[in-house]
This record gives C-alpha cells, sequence and structure tokens, in this order.
C-alpha cells in the first residue's frame, strides 16, 4: 500500500503544475470569446464547449497512454502568444508542389487568405471559409458543425474549436472528379505564436478529389500549429491525401485528423515529415460502410532534436473493409520517430482485411525509434498482421555500392532514398509521387552532414 | 602493376591471410585456385577495403602507391574493380541509376567532366547488348531477383563500363551453366588489354579453359604455396589440391 503514495504525489504536483501551462491558452480563450461577442449564438457555444473540454484534460501528457512517447506539456510551457493574422500576408512560394497545376488555398498563421489564393474556377467543388461566410454559412456547413466532432477525441481539436480564427469546409458534389488538385498551404510566418486550423473536406457519393496539405514557414522564433482535419469519403468515393511537413525545424505541429469512410469509400493518405521540432500526427479513421478502404501511409526524414510522433488508430466498424498503415522513416543525431497504430475490429466486422507495418532506420546511437502496434479484435474472420523493425543501413550493400566508387555519403543516401521511396510508390499517382520523391532527395541533399555524422556503428 | 608483399590479414580477431607474396604484371592473367575457406574471397576484399578486414603485416603496392587505408570508393576511381562471389540485391535502386551514379563518381573524383545521360544510356546499351543483358534488366532494381547467371552478367557489365586496371574477379563461375559461364567468358576476354591485369578467382580448373591464365597460384591456409603457368590448373584438376597441399607441406 506504501508503494503507492509515490505516485500520488506525483500525480498531485502535475496537477499544480498542470493549471500554469493552461492558463494563458484559456485567458486567450476568453479573449477570442470577448473580441466575437457578435458571432452567432452557435458558435458561441461551440468556442465555450471547446475551451471547457480543454480544460477539464489539459494539453495531453506523458501519463495519457497515446501520448506516451510524446509529451506536449513541456513543450507548451514556451511563451506563445495567440496569432491573430495579418492584415496583408505574403506568399511563401516554396513548397514540393511547384510546378503541379492546383487550386491553392493559403492558410497564413490560421487565416485563410483570399487574395494569395488561386482559386480556378473548379466545378464541383464548393468553398466556404467561416470569417468570410459567418452570418451567411450554407446549410451542408451548419450541418456538419452540429455533428461537433471537434469535442469528441483528444483535448487539441476542442482547444483549436475554441481559438480557431477561421475554418475552411470543402465539399466535393456527387461524382464530381475533380480535375486537379486541392492544395492547402499553411504557412507559419508569426513568431512564437500558436494558431488552429480547421479543414473540413466531404466527398459526396461517387466524388473523386486529391486533396494535398503542405506546411511551410518563414518564422524566426518557434511557433505552434494546431491543426484540425475533418475528412469524410462518400459511398464509392475516393480521397488521396498527401501531406509535406516541411516547416523550420523548431516549429511544434500537432494535427487532429479524422476521417470517416462509407460504404466501398477509399482512402489513401501519404504524408513526408521533414519538418517541424514536434510533430505529432493524430489520426482517427472509421471504416463505417461495408467494403471501404484505408491506406496509410507515412515517411519521416530527421535530424537533431526533431521529434516525430505518427499515432493512428482504425476502427473498423463495417464488414469487408481493408486498411493498411505503412511507416518508415530515417533518423539521425538526437532525433526520435515514433508510430503507434492500432486497428480497432469491431463486433460484426467480418472480412477485415488490416496491415501495419513500421520501419524506422537508426543513423545515429544517440536517436531513437518506438514502435507500438496494438490490436483489438471483437469479430471472427478477421485477418489482421503488423510488423516493426528497427535497423541499420546494410553494411554490405554500402560496400557494394562504394567498391563501384560511390562515395560512403552518396552510397547512404542512395540506400535511404530507396528505403523511403518504397513507401511512396504506389500511395499516390505518379504526378503526385515525384513531388514528395523530390522532397526526399531534396531533404538527403541538404544533411549530407548528418547522415555521415554518426553513420556507421563499428 | 601490384605487388603484394608478406600479407597478414584479419577477419572479425582471425587471422586468415599468413604472409601472402603476389606480383602481377600490366596486362597479365593470374589464377588464383584454392579450396575452400583458404582465404580467396578474404585476398578480394582486403585488395578492395572492405570494412572490418584488417591488414596486421606486409605491403599492397598498386601503380606504385600504397592501398592500405585507402577507401574503398578511392581504390575503385584508381581502378581497381571486384566481381562479387555473391553480387548485392540492393532493392529500389535501379541498375541503370546505380550505373550512372558509380560511373560519374569515378569521373568525379577522377577530375573528369560528368557523362550527359543520353550518352551514357548509349554506352551502357551497347555493352550491355554484347553480354546479352537486356534493357529491362537494366530498369529493374540492382540485382533484385536476378538468376545466378544474369547476376554475373551484370558484374562483367560493371567492368566493361568501369575499365579498371586491376580486375579481381572471385569465382565468377560458380553458378553457372556451360553457355553462361562461356558468356561471361567471352566478356572478360573481351577486355583483356595491355593494360588491364586481371586476378581471377576460381575453385575450379573449368573456367580456366575459357579464360587463359598466364599464372596460377594455388592458395592455401592464406598463403600461396605453389605457383606455375597455366598446366598448374590441369594438375589440379587431375591431382587434386590434396596432394598438393600435402607435396607443399
Ligand atoms: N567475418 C568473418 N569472421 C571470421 N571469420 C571469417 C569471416 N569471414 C570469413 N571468415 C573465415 O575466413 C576463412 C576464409 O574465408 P574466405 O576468404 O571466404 O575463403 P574462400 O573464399 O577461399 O572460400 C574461412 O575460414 C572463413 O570461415
Ligand atoms: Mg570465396
Amino acid at each position: 500500500m506504501s508503494v503507492q503514495m509515490a505516485p500520488k504525489k506525483a500525480i498531485l504536483s502535475v496537477a499544480a503544475s498542470r493549471g500554469d501551462i493552461e492558463k494563458p491558452y484559456l485567458e486567450a480563450c476568453d479573449r477570442v470569446f470577448d473580441e466575437n461577442g457578435s458571432e452567432p449564438d452557435w458558435l458561441k457555444k461551440l468556442r465555450r464547449a471547446g475551451k471547457e473540454r480543454f480544460k477539464a484534460h489539459g494539453f495531453p501528457h506523458r501519463r495519457v497512454e497515446a501520448w506516451k512517447y510524446t509529451d506536449l506539456r513541456p513543450r507548451m510551457k514556451a511563451p506563445f502568444s495567440l496569432a491573430l493574422g495579418q492584415e496583408t500576408p505574403q506568399t511563401i512560394v516554396a513548397t514540393a508542389f511547384e510546378g503541379i497545376s492546383a487550386s491553392r488555398l493559403i492558410i497564413n498563421d490560421g487565416v485563410f487568405a483570399p487574395s494569395l489564393s488561386s482559386l480556378m474556377e473548379q466545378s464541383g467543388v464548393e468553398l466556404v471559409s467561416l470569417k468570410q461566410s459567418l452570418h451567411d454559412l450554407p446549410d451542408w456547413v451548419k450541418d456538419y458543425l452540429e455533428l461537433n466532432t471537434w469535442l469528441t477525441s483528444s483535448p487539441m481539436p476542442a482547444l483549436g474549436a475554441a481559438l480557431m480564427q477561421d475554418a475552411l469546409f470543402m465539399r466535393i458534389a456527387k461524382d464530381a472528379v475533380l480535375d486537379r488538385p486541392l492544395h492547402v498551404i499553411y504557412q507559419t510566418t508569426a513568431n512564437a505564436a500558436h494558431y488552429h486550423t480547421k479543414c473540413v473536406v466531404i466527398l459526396e457519393q461517387g466524388a473523386k478529389a486529391t486533396l494535398i496539405e503542405s506546411h511551410v514557414s518563414e518564422n524566426e522564433q518557434a511557433s505552434f500549429h494546431n491543426q484540425g482535419i475533418e475528412i469524410e469519403v462518400g459511398d464509392d468515393a475516393c480521397l488521396d491525401h498527401i501531406v509535406v511537413e516541411g516547416s523550420a525545424e523548431e516549429n511544434l505541429h500537432v494535427t487532429s485528423l479524422n476521417a470517416r469512410l462509407a460504404q466501398r469509400a477509399r482512402y489513401t493518405a501519404m504524408s513526408a515529415v521533414s519538418g517541424g521540432g514536434l510533430v505529432r500526427g493524430d489520426s482517427i479513421i472509421t471504416l463505417e460502410g461495408k467494403g471501404a478502404l484505408a491506406q496509410v501511409n507515412g515517411v519521416y526524414m530527421l535530424v537533431g532534436r526533431q521529434h516525430c510522433d505518427n499515432t493512428i488508430v482504425i476502427k473498423h466498424a463495417a464488414p469487408d473493409c481493408e486498411s493498411a498503415q505503412v511507416f518508415q522513416g530515417v533518423l539521425t543525431e538526437n532525433s526520435r520517430g515514433v508510430f503507434q497504430g492500432k486497428v480497432i475490429v469491431a463486433e460484426g466486422a467480418d472480412g477485415t482485411d488490416a496491415h501495419q507495418l513500421s520501419r524506422a532506420l537508426l543513423l545515429s546511437d544517440k536517436a531513437e525509434a518506438d514502435s507500438k502496434p496494438e490490436l483489438e479484435i471483437y469479430a471472427d474472420d478477421v485477418k489482421c498482421s503488423h510488423g516493426a523493425t528497427i535497423g541499420e543501413l546494410d553494411k554490405d550493400s554500402l560496400f557494394y555500392l562504394r567498391s563501384r566508387g560511390i562515395p560512403l555519403g552518396e552510397a547512404k543516401a542512395l540506400l535511404i532514398e530507396a528505403f523511403l521511396d518504397d513507401v511512396v510508390e504506389g500511395a499516390a499517382t505518379q504526378e503526385l509521387i515525384a513531388p514528395v520523391k523530390k522532397h526526399i532527395s531534396n531533404w538527403l541533399k541538404e544533411h549530407e552532414s548528418q547522415i555521415m555524422q554518426e553513420g556507421l556503428k563499428t | 602493376m601490384l605487388e603484394i608483399k608478406n600479407l597478414h590479414a584479419e577477419v572479425g580477431g582471425k587471422e586468415i591471410l599468413k604472409g601472402l607474396s603476389l606480383s602481377i604484371g600490366d596486362g597479365e592473367v593470374h589464377a588464383i585456385m584454392g579450396p575452400n575457406g583458404s582465404g580467396k574471397s578474404t585476398l578480394s576484399y582486403v585488395l578492395s577495403g572492405r570494412e572490418g578486414y584488417e591488414v596486421r603485416q606486409g605491403d599492397i603496392t598498386y601503380c606504385g602507391e600504397s592501398l592500405i587505408g585507402m577507401l574503398p570508393e578511392e581504390r575503385a576511381a584508381k581502378g581497381v574493380f571486384l566481381a562479387f562471389q555473391y553480387p548485392l540485391e540492393i532493392p529500389g535502386v535501379s541498375t541503370m541509376n546505380f550505373l550512372r551514379t558509380a560511373y560519374n563518381a569515378q569521373l568525379k573524383a577522377r577530375g573528369v567532366e560528368e557523362l550527359d545521360a543520353a550518352s551514357f544510356l548509349r554506352m551502357v546499351r551497347a555493352k550491355a547488348d554484347l553480354l546479352k543483358v537486356s534493357s529491362e534488366m537494366l530498369k529493374r532494381p540492382l540485382n533484385v531477383g536476378f538468376s545466378g547467371g544474369e547476376k554475373k552478367r551484370n558484374e562483367i557489365l560493371q567492368m566493361a563500363l568501369f575499365e579498371p586496371r586491376l580486375a579481381i574477379l572471385d569465382e565468377t563461375d560458380s553458378g553457372l551453366d556451360i553457355d553462361a559461364l562461356k558468356l561471361v567468358a567471352d566478356g572478360v576476354n573481351a577486355l583483356r588489354a595491355p593494360d588491364r591485369s586481371m586476378l581471377v578467382i576460381t575453385h575450379y580448373q573449368r573456367l580456366l579453359d575459357y579464360i587463359i591464365p598466364d599464372f596460377v597460384h594455388v592458395l592455401s591456409n592464406g598463403r600461396i604455396i605453389k605457383s606455375g603457368g597455366k598446366e598448374l590448373a590441369l594438375e589440379l584438376e587431375r591431382d587434386g589440391y590434396e596432394s598438393i597441399v600435402s607435396s607443399a607441406a
């Protein structure tokens, strides 16, 4: 019994300091409520509910099972202040998708910037900005907001609901096949700021679209982006989702993604993370309709003290659905990569096919990779598999390449590129794979010294 | 061209080469024969600079320069080439991309301007045709799913491309049927030149019917115990390693 004393004390001290860390964020909520007194009542209500939920839970920390490897609380001590958006934002051009013809939607420090966006006339897409159309929201947006999904999972989307300066709603009409991707560019320009974004993407029955999200930055002092993205893929609809996180190495970025798939819906996601000091991708994907398919792939390339955590929950709620998660990363210096993949197969979800794979290349003995696969199965006829490997570059392969005159650094880059490209291949259309591969090869070129540094552990 | 003197080398803390001496002149083809485990592959790795193969004593002089301590990639750029006994499979790296990266890396190390993609492609195609390496094979990941014969042909293609001054062929004949063996041997013979020396490592005499050596050496327990002309290979084939090893002892 006496053994339990110590943890109790510890919990008390955590509770005491917790309020301190959350305090400025709760104060920011109050300021936002005051400044937005003219907002419709439903929005005020949503914001207040968001604040209450966040207040009840605080920032996720190590004692919360899903955040075991990623402690957000100490990182939130930094004196961030709420970004309120700039009068005249400028475009940061550099994204991996420069040459790709797409509708570009720029969100600057959390505020949609129509003047920078190129909303090419694209039939089949409706786009609504909360800020622009606050008093004139279409019914489908109101209907969506009624669901209040932002208040149900981790406290982060709830904080986002309380503090958001804007939100983007995109709806792809029934059977519409978009001829160009929608490219959302999140740019961080504010220093030592926190900002909160919301995007909602709804594909109606039979629609087909590609969503690209790029994260870029130009700030000098670390900022924090709390991102929320909600995705609904209707019956027989198909969404390709590509994310490239290439913002500055100091920035913090937490994404809470919630996707729901109807019958025979297809959702394929591919993320490439090389930016951000702490990047947490929290995805909950629910296969609600029979025969739906979700493929969630990701690569990460880390240096310094970068920390990248991909935490995925896939809920098989209907029969005959397929899901696959493949995450691979390369870790140099003191970086850390985390993969947590959970598959939940509900009662009655027979014919489920679910796979998970996590592979990490450690190029330094100070780097760390953690992998936690989990299965919760309540159905009978189920095929599930998971694999996790953590290793180094193959020495024999390196020698073979070097014996042909390829210098060590280049030989390593070649093997790393092959390792990462393997995940990217097949994750999207060829046209969109190329920019992601380019992002990877650029990273390799720019980080030759990190790759070389603590390379071979002989 | 190559002068090995009293070479002692260790692998994993175990001495494998125990005082090996060998001298190869320009344009000469030397064969090294020896039973399994006698240290043939070890010699090839020591010459090409593989990590973990430590020279404890002796010298290796190549074109007037010591190879000891030189990186594998530097040796390659200076013209040392090893055709592996077991070529590595490298998933995700296309054979053509690998060839071009390696070729250009060697040019760069020598201070020569890199070759543009189109000229390189033409050159590879021409050399690949002679070795019956198809353009489909060149697109595939390096050695992945290649048959034993395809892998060995790919090694010889690299030798043809890099035009080394010293080519070491480690059991290039192993795992080849007679037609594949002839094809590979023809490829090697076509590369014989006054400024190119070869060290042909083999366990069986068969390969030496097709690649006729100027000299034959017998390696046993980390040293050369007998040297002679091409007829020594036939003698070995007839009498076996046992009699030579015991008569040398
Ligand atoms: N990494 C290693 N560690 C320890 N011993 C090794 C290692 N590699 C090879 N050897 C030993 O060295 C000896 C020579 O091997 P090798 O050069 O491959 O012979 P060969 O090519 O003539 O068959 C063998 O006894 C083998 O077991
Ligand atoms: Mg051998």
